[in-house]
């Protein structure tokens, strides 16, 4: 019951804040931040049921309604133990979203928007039916587009039609697979469901079962993006406005997506694609990295950089391993924070001049010393230091990677040092050496009390899963065997991983 | 012969052909109260009210009538399709009463309309060629007229002519085809067709073809399907938008719905090329008209470029023979109807340099000059694209879904391929509505507040249904997917038999 409340909560705060007419923006923001205050009470409420929920359950909570009976498609909403984590980073992260909204104009559907973005991506994470997914990765697309070409920068009309383009290319061929899945497995047990679990025992023959994975896959890598599909992502992260640290959590649906559609329903045919796409992931790796080292624009840097994150997230996902899985679950929650939190505090760069230049600036640590240093923690996380939650993530996968293909390890090894050769690069143009001239330019203050607890309390959590992840790995099921090897292996690394 | 006579008369007012006489009623109406100068609002509310009668009473009960009237039959096509079809005709009619013109122009758009309502459903109804042949022409006749009626612009009387003149010619082949299917089968009748199909197969293969390709000339012209699409874009460019929201959505709609009876009744038994014929046809629709929609700058031809590309993936359901066809064309129209007339109405209640020649550049900058009704376009066209949430999207779904259930794997890629370009088009137009550099607010337009309260809970609804499409679906399914009653006066049971499979 209180999944679909969560969602009407979201939904509906939204709407008010919407249809409220306030030019100052004052009674917009009180209504979306009493929305967002109450979803977060539920979500404490869902916390408390998914506690005491036992670990073995199909679904830890669930909720049912028949939608389109017709088609046999329910309103199925479900928790397993990674959307519950997930739906908290999402709602945090729009907590955070909020903070930062600054609109011009507009501002009731600019809130709005937060709010529906949010809403939409927790339907996404709870969604047990495979209609109502694809219904809420396109939905959850809406108000991203909404913020994006409304309270964009000036080259905001391309980045837009960009982004519409690949995400719903995206979605057409998530829509088709979906069906094709459902239809195959109507013609091989005669039942026409849509439900995950029922869906999970289908009995699909080898080539379909191939092209559906295969549609799935790309479904999912334009919207992660990889190598090959990122064209999208520089442009909407220099065109978007603050919130855009949404898209954030976005990305991570796509992983949430494969991790949902790959091995739990193709074990035999993810076997054989997993290499390539760990290549893929690698190769993403290394040229996501060595293209954030030449970037001068600090937010093409952070894409370029969540591009090379992307692609230790792709490598996890594939090399069916269960340490890497863990890893995988605990980057999507850590790095979601440390890049989201980078976003909002580059944002301040911004303020004055929306087409700040990396050449232009210098030595900020003098002016902005609180700047400085909320960013060093962010970059310090993105790139896997140790005792931050990536850090914990990072060193998962790769240990796993190593047991089973020690040489996609090795690369992606190095992919992970010049992640942070760039970052460190990148923080010392910025904020070390003499103070450049050009940089006065900047007439915005430095961080305040407020906004300094906000980023503080995001580098304490990333702090407590570096040092406790086991909290967050309560209800996690990774959908391998269990074999003896594996225990071995699961063992000899649990009492590594956890300190 | 006297009791024959009788038994038409009583049929005539058992309410089985109640929309039949009710449209006439209509037209009576229009007719009488344009004498007494009655005003517009009540001429248009009195027809309304005939359209709503016909629109509940339907066609009654019966499955068929026993005795054909003027080889008149219901099935469940007519019915499912007079469903979609007097909503549209009533949406046409109040897109009208906005024109800013003189009194007797309206009412006359109106009597114009209402006649070929009645067209409309003579085709609708028919299972026999001459009626047919009869009905589309009264269908589109005063689609002729109304395109030059009603202006001064030079390209709309072009515009008409060229119309005139190619959809002539189209029927011209079509009744040669006709003809030519006579004197294979001797008759007339779709039902005797169909049941000497095996045996003319054998007996004159190549009159059959010939025929039939002949017939699909003029019907694919009026539906313009590729690559008989080539007028589309040129005339609605000329016409008033309510004109190519009834060619669109009327026209194309019931043209459908005949040629679907065709391959139920007629080629029940022999299929296989008409419908390989159809589906290459379909693919290139598909292609050159959302193809071309992304070079197009002008919005009328935009719309055409839509509807041929759309016309397209409706051929999926067609030759797909799966029981579950007739719904997914009725959803699929049904959102696309809607969709467009919206779009029109929106489009109508915008200033006039709007309405006719207006370039996607005029477009710019919608949403600050015009915001309401920039929303509602935005809503219509998403729609239109297919987004999920809106009635589009409920009808494109159904139709994948009819392509997928018939492993109809070509057109099913082709469609989703081509989608995609569609998608991008539109996105692209709509993404300009938001575009403000340079805009502002100057909406001058006073609409009133019904009007705009109609509009706007119109768009409502687009999305209403498409996010509970449960009641709408299941409504439809009552209709359509009882195959049973597709139902054949002749003896042919197994006919009705094979369209189970």
């Amino acid at each position: 019951m209180m999944l679909p409340l969560l969602l009407m909560v979201l939904f509906l705060f939204g709407l008010l804040a919407a249809c409220v007419r306030d030019p100052s923006g004052v009674l917009p923001r009180a209504i979306g931040g009493t929305g967002i205050l109450l979803a977060i009470c539920i979500a404490a409420i869902i916390a408390q049921q998914v506690w005491l929920a036992p670990t073995n359950a199909q679904w830890l909570l669930s909720f049912k309604l028949p939608w389109i009976s017709s088609w046999n498609i329910n309103f199925h909403l479900a928790v397993d133990g990674i959307a519950f984590w997930l739906m908290l980073a999402t709602l945090l992260m729009t907590a955070c979203a909020f903070f930062v909204a600054r609109p011009a104009e507009h501002a009731g559907s600019y809130y709005a928007a937060i709010l529906w973005a949010s809403a939409g991506l927790i339907g996404l994470f709870f969604s047990a039916d495979v209609f109502l997914f694809f219904i809420f990765w396109e939905v959850a697309l809406l108000p991203i587009y909404w913020m994006l070409v409304v309270h964009g920068n000036s080259e905001r009309v391309t980045a837009t039609l960009r982004f519409v383009v690949f995400t719903q290319l995206s979605g057409l061929i998530l829509l088709v697979t979906t069906l094709g899945l459902v239809y195959a497995n109507f013609t091989t047990s005669g039942v026409l469901t849509f439900d995950y679990h029922s869906l999970i025992h289908h009995k699909i023959a080898q080539p379909v079962q191939m092209l559906l994975l295969l549609g799935f896959i790309v479904a999912f890598l334009i919207k992660l993006p990889s190598f090959g599909f990122h064209a999208w992502m520089p442009s909407v992260f220099t065109e978007a406005p603050a919130p855009i640290l949404l898209v954030g959590i976005l990305v991570k649906s796509a992983v949430f997506g494969l991790m949902r559609f790959t091995w739990p329903l193709f074990l035999e045919s993810s076997k054989m694609v997993a290499p390539f796409l760990m290549i893929l992931g690698v190769v993403s790796v290394i040229y996501g990295a060595i293209v954030a080292f030449s970037q001068s624009e600090p937010r093409r840097f952070l894409a370029y950089s969540t591009l090379s994150h992307a692609g230790i997230l792709l490598i996890g996902v594939f090399c069916e391993n269960r340490a890497a899985y863990v890893g995988v679950f605990i980057l999507l929650l850590t790095q979601a924070l440390s890049t989201g939190g980078a976003l909002m505090v580059i944002e301040r760069l911004f303020l004055t001049n929306p087409r700040t230049e990396l050449t232009t600036l210098g030595g900020l640590w003098e002016k902005w010393p609180r700047f400085s240093s909320v960013l060093l923690m962010f970059l310090l996380a993105g790139f896997g230091f140790p005792i931050f939650g990536t850090f914990v993530g990072e060193w998962s996968v790769l240990m796993g990677t190593f047991l089973e293909q020690p040489v996609i390890c090795v690369l992606t090894l190095v992919g992970v040092v010049l992640s942070a050769v760039y970052s460190l690069k990148f923080f010392q143009r910025l904020c070390l050496g003499t103070q450049n001239d050009r940089s006065n330019a900047l007439l915005a203050r430095d961080l305040s009390t407020k906004e300094l607890s906000l980023y503080g309390a995001l580098v304490l959590m990333l702090l407590g899963i570096g040092l406790y992840p086991t909290f967050v790995l309560k209800h996690l099921n990774p959908p391998f065997l269990v074999t003896a090897t594996d225990e071995v292996r699961d063992t000899s690394l649990a009492s590594k991983v956890v300190p | 012969m006297t009791s024959s006579v009788t038994h038409e008369i009583a049929l005539l007012f058992s309410g089985q052909l109640a929309p039949f006489v009710l449209v006439i009623m209509a037209i009576v109406v229009l007719i009488f109260s344009h004498i007494l100068r009655v005003s517009l609002g009540v001429m248009f509310t009195l027809a309304s009210l005939c359209l709503l009668a016909a629109w509940i009473l339907g066609f009654g009960n019966a499955i068929a009538i026993e005795k054909p009237f003027f080889a008149f039959h219901v099935d469940m096509l007519s019915k499912v399709g007079l469903k979609l079809l007097l909503p549209a005709v009533f949406f046409v009619g109040f897109i009208i009463l906005q024109k800013k013109t003189t009194y007797d122009k309206k009412a006359a758009s109106l009597l114009l309309l209402f006649i070929s309502c009645f067209g409309a459903i003579i085709t609708m109804i028919s299972h026999n060629w001459m009626m047919f042949f009869l009905g589309i022409q009264c269908l589109s006749l005063p689609i002729y007229g109304l395109i030059a009626f009603d202006t001064d612009d030079k390209q709309a009387v072009s515009s008409s002519a060229r119309y005139l003149v190619l959809s002539l010619m189209a029927m011209a082949f079509t009744l040669f085809g006709i003809l030519l299917l006579y004197a294979a089968s001797g008759t007339l009748d779709l039902h005797e067709q169909g049941a000497m199909m095996q045996e003319i197969i054998v007996r004159a293969p190549g009159l059959l073809t010939l025929g039939f390709a002949f017939i699909l000339v003029g019907i694919l012209f009026k539906a313009s399907l590729f690559p008989f699409h080539v007028w589309a874009p040129e005339v609605y460019q000329g016409a008033p938008l309510f004109v190519v929201g009834m060619m669109v959505v009327i026209l194309k709609s019931v043209v459908l719905f005949f040629l679907m009876r065709c391959f139920f009744v007629l080629f029940a038994v022999d299929y296989a090329h008409v419908a390989t014929i159809i589906s290459f046809m379909a693919i290139l629709s598909m292609w050159v008209g959302n193809g071309l929609m992304l070079r197009e700058k002008n919005f009328t031809r935009l719309i055409a470029y839509l509807s041929i590309g759309h016309l397209g993936y409706l051929m999926i359901p067609m030759v797909s023979r799966t029981s579950i066809a007739v719904e997914a064309i009725f959803l699929d129209l049904a959102g696309f109807g809607f969709a467009m007339l919206l779009i029109i109405a929106a489009i109508k209640s915008l200033p006039e340099k709007y309405s006719t020649h207006a370039t996607l550049e005029e477009f710019r900058g919608l949403l600050v000059k015009y915001p309401w009704q920039a929303l509602v376009l935005v809503a219509g066209f998403i729609s239109m694209a297919g987004f999920p949430l809106t009635i589009g999207f409920v009808g494109k779904y159904a139709v994948l879904k009819t392509g997928v259930e018939a492993n109809l794997w070509w057109l099913t890629i082709n469609m989703v391929l081509s989608s995609a370009v569609s998608f991008f088009a539109i996105a692209r137009f709509v993404i300009s509505f938001f575009d403000s550099a340079g805009c502002e607010y100057s909406d001058q337009t006073q609409t009133p507040v019904v009007k705009k309260a109609a509009i706007l809970g119109a768009a409502l609804a687009l999305v209403m249904f498409g996010a509970m499409p449960q009641p709408f679906i299941g409504w439809v399914k009552t209709y359509a997917s009882n195959l049973d009653s597709i139902h054949y006066s002749s003896h042919d049971d197994e006919k009705s038999v094979a369209l189970h499979k």
